[in-house]
């Protein structure tokens, strides 16, 4: 087409003033790799062009052998495309890397849209062979890989993905985003007191409210509830295992029992001393293999007492007494207490451990359903209980403490028998929520819906029940009063962080100090009076990226504290954000301070938590004062930068 | 399959025990004794070898006793400390099919072993390999397939409706992997059909999903390229979906072909190709009496017959809007079952929800189901009272479960209400309750407690073995407890040191009335190695005992199996509270 016949089309349409509402996408999806077409990818589309509910453009298309694919009726607006195939990352138009942001469309109405590119990253896989002692297959074992990340200033290693060894010992684990990983066969005992176990099964049932109680401790450690002439729980004393599909099963040896410990690839019992494989887009490792070994373990066993005796029916979790380098720490066995407070744990491997119990007050289950109905395989349809209804709120914190123990213990060669766990009233954080500013408050039903969160300040991650570990609701008036937690380093956050009505968390002033940012110290004493003030005026940091021909789409603009010392905890002040295509960029809701912001091409960086990337950053990058309420504008230019 | 010819049977009766009304002993069997049990998992090749890290159970029938341990390095294991009883061991291990103890072949279901008090009995356990199958799936494409599911059938009796049909084996393996490669190992040997069903986004489900044609593509980029704002060409985009595609590649059962599997064998290749298909919408409105708005949750179950027992990926359900309306998109044509439950709020603060129903048949032809009305009603109330008479200490009434459980149409396909519910003061109430045809009864316990449901009426009839309709409330429903067990015990002799004794006998009330799926006049007992057999628990009446070998786990509900057995089998009478003895001599 000339440019003057493009010229006349453009004024032609122009002058016609109403948009197109009937406008076409159409574009092809392409292998970032080698440039090829990729077949069959199932797209659907997002975002404001296709808000309403019977637009047009809401369906789904399978792209053709050319990689094609086409969406009518699409309305003007930002129009998000995702597309999904088997072997590779989800994939949105302007991403420059696997699993990087992207950048929507914007649909004028006027003109047809017919070259989008959606480019398709391969996963990364990782498999290999896992034989036993003797050198045979291990068979239906469970193999993790983890991917480094960035948690509190150091790297830990998260649970990305799992697969299960086939019959051969043969396990691939594919689906793998580009990033640094280790691989183990994780490995955990978990065991009930024979008692309870035959509770279920014995000739005298047990009430119900006592059996429910039982039973949901047992969900709680993840233990099995089976007879033990199934296969799934096998006796040993007074100590039943569970033996759930998956396990690595403990073994009678000539002296006592072997089980088989958390291995990580090579041959490390510790992600410390794990091999570290780089995997880019594409990769295939399949040498990754290992032997699994047994050791001997030892049993330990005790009593768990609380303020008024044995704490019947609670949980005990061993974990490894060294910081393992993940991000949620790994139980090497977890059992229950007994009606009197008495635990055994069958056989652990020698080693240092924490013992960890923390004894939530819970109220007494509900035995007492109303109707349900389920559909089950074959068609048939059973009503026994709930029909829908609304989800019900969450159960109110009860007043009772919480009670907790972290006691060391030293596994050396010889049985213990005699472990006394004392419980301790745990350290609870209570206080209120205050809203400054001038806009509408917060429906009581929203601020119920926000959860106070207290996490390990060294990204460790917390051994307990899930009422500690994630959080508790705030009450409709804006207090809190949390769960107790063992002594220790916490970060307190909230979730979520803003709420839709326009709120954002600005501080929360705990003993004179800002601990939404800072970690700190829980002790023995309850923390009152926790002030967390929302703000309806956040400040933010605005501006535009240049390169060589305006504004620069590519690249990814990263926020973060002048103060090393708060490149530590929660990501509220290390923020990245991808430029739009023409170059503008916002960062929302940070809070006041001294920032460096500097702008990076987005193919080039991986983890922005990452500290070495932060100390290069901080080289190229400008200086912003961040004043409360207001927003500061920046122009940069995207740098090059080396990480050491 | 081998069926034996009992053109010659020959009987002898001989009466151990008065024939009298006997209250069965009500303690339970101990837990333990001084008997002892030792024995070696082997691999069952020419040359045997140990098999080590075997996970070896043991349980006693009736099932008292149940212990499970592991193999040593030489494939050992001992249980001791055990009771006088009739046991049964068994052998698993990932990857490998679990052997019986006693049994005749790989996979087959093994015999019991009689053990004394105080004696010592040393058993060998055979295991195989399991059989794998392994191949690549992918779309019309040559690509792999996203969300792609697997799942391996084997012809069999269903537990639900008694018939023959295909049912989802449980296997190990991993799903389709992201280069389309499946392995299925653990199999025993035997015929396998595999297919293949898959979800294309699990997100965004709900959407129609288009397949991009050419014509598609060219008249998008001509009028991408006009630049003007005539309208574009109404493309036609018809919906597509994944049907279950069977290998080698059909959708239909019948031309599916199945896998032979010997013990232990490694097929691979096992490749087929899944395509799209046409799918379409159903549409429609549940209704409430007096037009009350009642969030409902709408399901849409495949009905077909002749198609294998569908997983849960057949199951569609919806919640209806404020109004009533539902929707259900990617459908493939066929027979349906369409439902829907919901519940009115309480009328007062200490009652339950009053639950509604409905249910209707549907044929969604090819150009999709418009304007579908389904009607709700209430739900009935089904109570009634518990009780227990014998001389014996009754059980806690509050710890036992009724169960109210709909009989299965020959489909399969059937909305009930098999709830359970507790009892409270001898009484028992049941809401919600879809009309159908229901049987009543009281779950056991595990172990058996020494008391049996004698009875359980509904509407003045029997709805302990036969289903009763139920179209309206009912208030009468009784059910009683006794303590008064009947039991049948015997021997199976062979004539002639030569012959094979069948491992299996089959017990079977004379009434054809109750030869349903199910059914509590049909049991079956292994036959130890001895040639003893025991059926715990029978309901007085009367019965035909018959022999049979290699029977399929649930082949005994047929009622033209046991048409099969009838003619060599031998009446038995047994009354309440009796425990008969009943030899039987095989042979000529």
């Amino acid at each position: 087409m000339t440019p003057a016949t493009l010229l006349l089309a453009l004024s032609l349409s122009l002058s016609a003033q109403a948009s197109d509402p009937a406008t076409i996408v159409a574009g092809r999806v392409v292998d970032a790799a080698t440039g090829r077409p990729v077949s069959g990818a199932v797209l659907w589309t997002a975002g404001s062009a296709v808000a309403e509910p019977g637009a047009s453009g809401r369906v789904r298309v399978i792209t053709n052998a050319a990689g094609r694919f086409v969406f009518r009726g699409v309305a003007p607006g930002a129009l998000v495309l995702t597309a999904i195939k088997a072997g590779y990352v989800n994939a949105t138009t302007g991403q420059r890397r696997a699993g990087g942001t992207g950048q929507p469309l914007h649909i004028d109405g006027i003109h047809r849209v017919e070259d989008v590119e959606i480019r398709m990253w391969k996963f990364a896989a990782v498999g290999g062979t896992i034989v036993d002692e003797y050198g045979d297959a291990a068979v239906s074992v469970r193999v993790q890989a983890l991917r480094r990340t960035f948690v509190a200033g150091r790297a830990r290693f998260e649970e990305a993905a799992s697969a299960v060894t086939d019959d051969r010992g043969v396990y691939r684990i594919g689906g793998l985003t580009p990033g640094e990983y280790i691989v183990r066969i994780p490995s955990t005992q978990t065991s009930v007191p024979s008692e309870l176990m035959d509770a279920f099964f014995g000739g005298t049932p047990l009430p119900e409210t006592q059996r429910a109680l039982v039973s949901r401790e047992m969900n709680v450690i993840g233990s099995v509830i089976a007879p033990t002439g199934s296969g799934h729980a096998m006796r040993a004393g007074n100590a039943t295992w569970s033996l759930p599909p998956g396990s690595l099963t403990p073994a009678a040896s000539g002296t006592g029992t072997i089980v088989y410990p958390t291995v990580y690839y090579p041959a490390a019992v510790a992600a410390a001393q794990a091999s570290v494989l780089a995997l880019r887009s594409g990769d295939e490792r399949p040498d990754a293999d290992m032997q699994i070994r047994p050791v001997a373990g030892l049993s330990v066993s005790g009593t768990v007492l609380g303020p008024g005796g044995g704490v019947p029916i609670t949980a005990v979790r061993l974990v490894p007494a060294q910081d393992e380098g993940t991000t949620t720490p790994l139980s090497v066995a977890t059992t229950m207490t007994d009606w009197s407070g008495a635990f055994t744990f069958p056989a652990v491997p020698p080693g240092q451990y924490s013992l960890r119990v923390v004894r939530v007050p819970r109220p007494d289950p509900d035995v007492e359903g109303t109707p349900r109905v389920s559909t089950a395989p074959g068609g048939r349809m059973t009503i026994a209980s709930n029909a829908p209804a609304a989800p019900a709120p969450p159960p109110p914190v009860p007043a009772d403490a919480t009670l907790a123990a972290q006691v060391p213990l030293s596994i050396g060669d010889s049985a213990i028998d005699d472990l006394v766990v004392p419980l301790a009233p745990a350290a609870r954080v209570s206080g209120r929520f205050r809203f400054l500013g001038t806009r509408d408050l917060p429906t009581p039903e929203t601020i119920a819906g926000m959860r106070v969160v207290l996490t390990p300040a060294d990204g460790s991650g917390i051994a307990a029940p899930d009422e500690v570990a994630r959080g508790v609701h705030a009450n409709e008036d804006g207090t809190f009063r949390t769960y107790g937690f063992p002594p220790g380093r916490y970060v307190l956050d909230v979730i979520p962080l803003s709420s839709r009505s326009g709120w954002y968390l600005e501080t929360a002033m705990a003993q004179g100090r800002d601990v939404a940012d800072q970690p700190f110290e829980l002790t023995a004493k309850d923390v009152e009076d926790v002030l967390i003030t929302f703000t309806d005026r956040p400040s933010a940091i605005g501006g535009t990226v240049t390169g060589t021909r305006g504004g620069d789409g590519s690249a990814l603009v990263v926020a973060f504290p002048v103060d090393d010392a708060l490149w530590t905890t929660a990501s509220r002040r290390i923020r990245g954000v991808r430029a739009a295509e023409d170059g503008t960029f916002t960062i929302h809701a940070l809070p006041p301070g001294d920032y460096r912001v500097a702008a990076v091409q987005d193919d080039t960086v991986g983890e922005w938590n990452d500290p070495a990337l932060l100390r290069a950053l901080a080289a190229v990058g400008r200086t912003v004062h961040v004043l409360e309420g207001e927003r500061s504008d920046v122009a940069l230019r995207a740098a090059s930068i080396t990480i050491k | 399959m081998n069926r034996r010819s009992t053109a010659l049977l020959s009987v002898s009766l001989s009466l151990a025990a008065p024939v009298h009304a006997q209250v069965r002993d009500a303690r339970p069997l101990a837990a333990t004794g001084t008997g002892t049990i030792i024995g070696t998992v082997v691999t069952g090749d020419a040359q045997p070898r140990p098999v080590r890290r075997a996970v070896v159970t043991l349980n006693s029938v009736p099932s008292l006793v149940g212990r499970t341990t592991v193999t040593d390095d030489e494939g050992r294991f001992t249980f001791a400390g055990l009771p006088e009883a009739r046991y049964s061991l068994a052998a698993t291990k990932r990857g490998w099919v679990t052997g019986s103890y006693g049994a005749s072949a790989i996979g087959r279901p093994g015999r019991t072993l009689p053990l004394a008090a105080g004696s010592r009995a040393s058993v060998t356990i055979r295991m195989a390999a399991g059989a794998v199958i392994a191949g690549t799936i992918v779309d019309q494409f040559g690509q792999p397939l996203a969300g792609a599911r697997l799942r391996v059938m084997k012809y069999g009796y269903s537990a639900l409706t008694g018939d023959r049909r295909l049912n989802q084996v449980g296997f190990s393996s991993s799903e389709p992997d992201d280069r389309g490669a499946y392995r299925v190992y653990g199999l025993a040997p035997g015929d396998y059909y595999v297919s293949v069903t898959s979800n294309a986004t699990p997100l965004a489900s709900g959407r129609d999903l288009h397949l991009t044609s050419d014509v598609d593509v060219e008249d998008a980029l001509q009028a991408a390229q006009r630049a003007d704002t005539t309208p574009p060409a109404d493309v036609a985009q018809p919906n597509v979906g994944f049907a279950q595609i069977f290998y080698p590649g059909t959708a239909a059962v019948a031309q599916a072909t199945p896998i032979t599997l010997r013990a232990g064998e490694e097929r691979t290749g096992v490749d087929f190709l899944v395509s799209y298909s046409p799918t379409v919408h159903v549409e429609g409105t549940v209704t409430s009496p007096a037009g009350m708005p009642v969030a409902a949750r709408v399901s849409l179950v495949a009905n077909d017959p002749t198609s294998p027992s569908m997983g849960i990926e057949s199951i569609h359900s919806t919640t209806a809007s404020v109004d009533g309306r539902f929707a259900f998109s990617e459908i493939a044509p066929g027979p349906y079952v369409l439902s829907a439950h919901g519940s009115l709020p309480p009328e007062a603060p200490d009652t339950r929800p009053q639950v509604l129903t409905g249910t209707t048949d549907l044929d969604v032809t090819p150009d999709g189901a418009n304007g579908v009305v389904l009607a709700l009603q209430p739900g009935l109330t089904v109570s009634g009272v518990l009780r227990y008479e014998g001389a014996a200490a009754g059980p806690n009434l509050s710890s036992l479960r009724v169960s109210l459980a709909a009989e299965q149409s020959g489909s399969g396909v059937t909305i009930s209400t098999a709830s359970g519910t507790t009892v409270k003061d001898g009484q028992f109430t049941f809401t919600g309750v879809s009309p159908g045809r229901y049987r009543l009864s009281v779950g056991q316990t595990v172990p058996p407690a020494p008391w049996r449901v004698r009875s359980a009426t509904m509407l003045g009839q029997d709805a302990l073995d036969l289903a009763v309709e139920v179209r309206q409330n009912v208030a009468d429903a009784a059910i009683t407890l006794s303590d008064q067990l009947s039991a049948l015990t015997g021997r199976l002799e062979s004539a002639g040191a030569g012959a094979a004794a069948s491992d299996t006998m089959v017990l079977f009330s004379t009434d054809r009335a109750h030869w349903r799926p199910q059914s509590r006049r049909i049991m079956t007992s292994r036959v130890a190695t001895d040639g003893s057999f025991a059926f715990a628990d029978v309901p007085p009446g009367d019965y035909q005992l018959a022999p049979a070998e290699d029977v399929e786990p649930g082949e005994w509900f047929d009622p033209a199996f046991l048409q099969r057995l009838s003619p060599a089998a031998i009446h038995v009478t047994i009354a309440e509270g009796e425990n008969k003895v009943q030899n039987v001599r095989l042979g000529g």
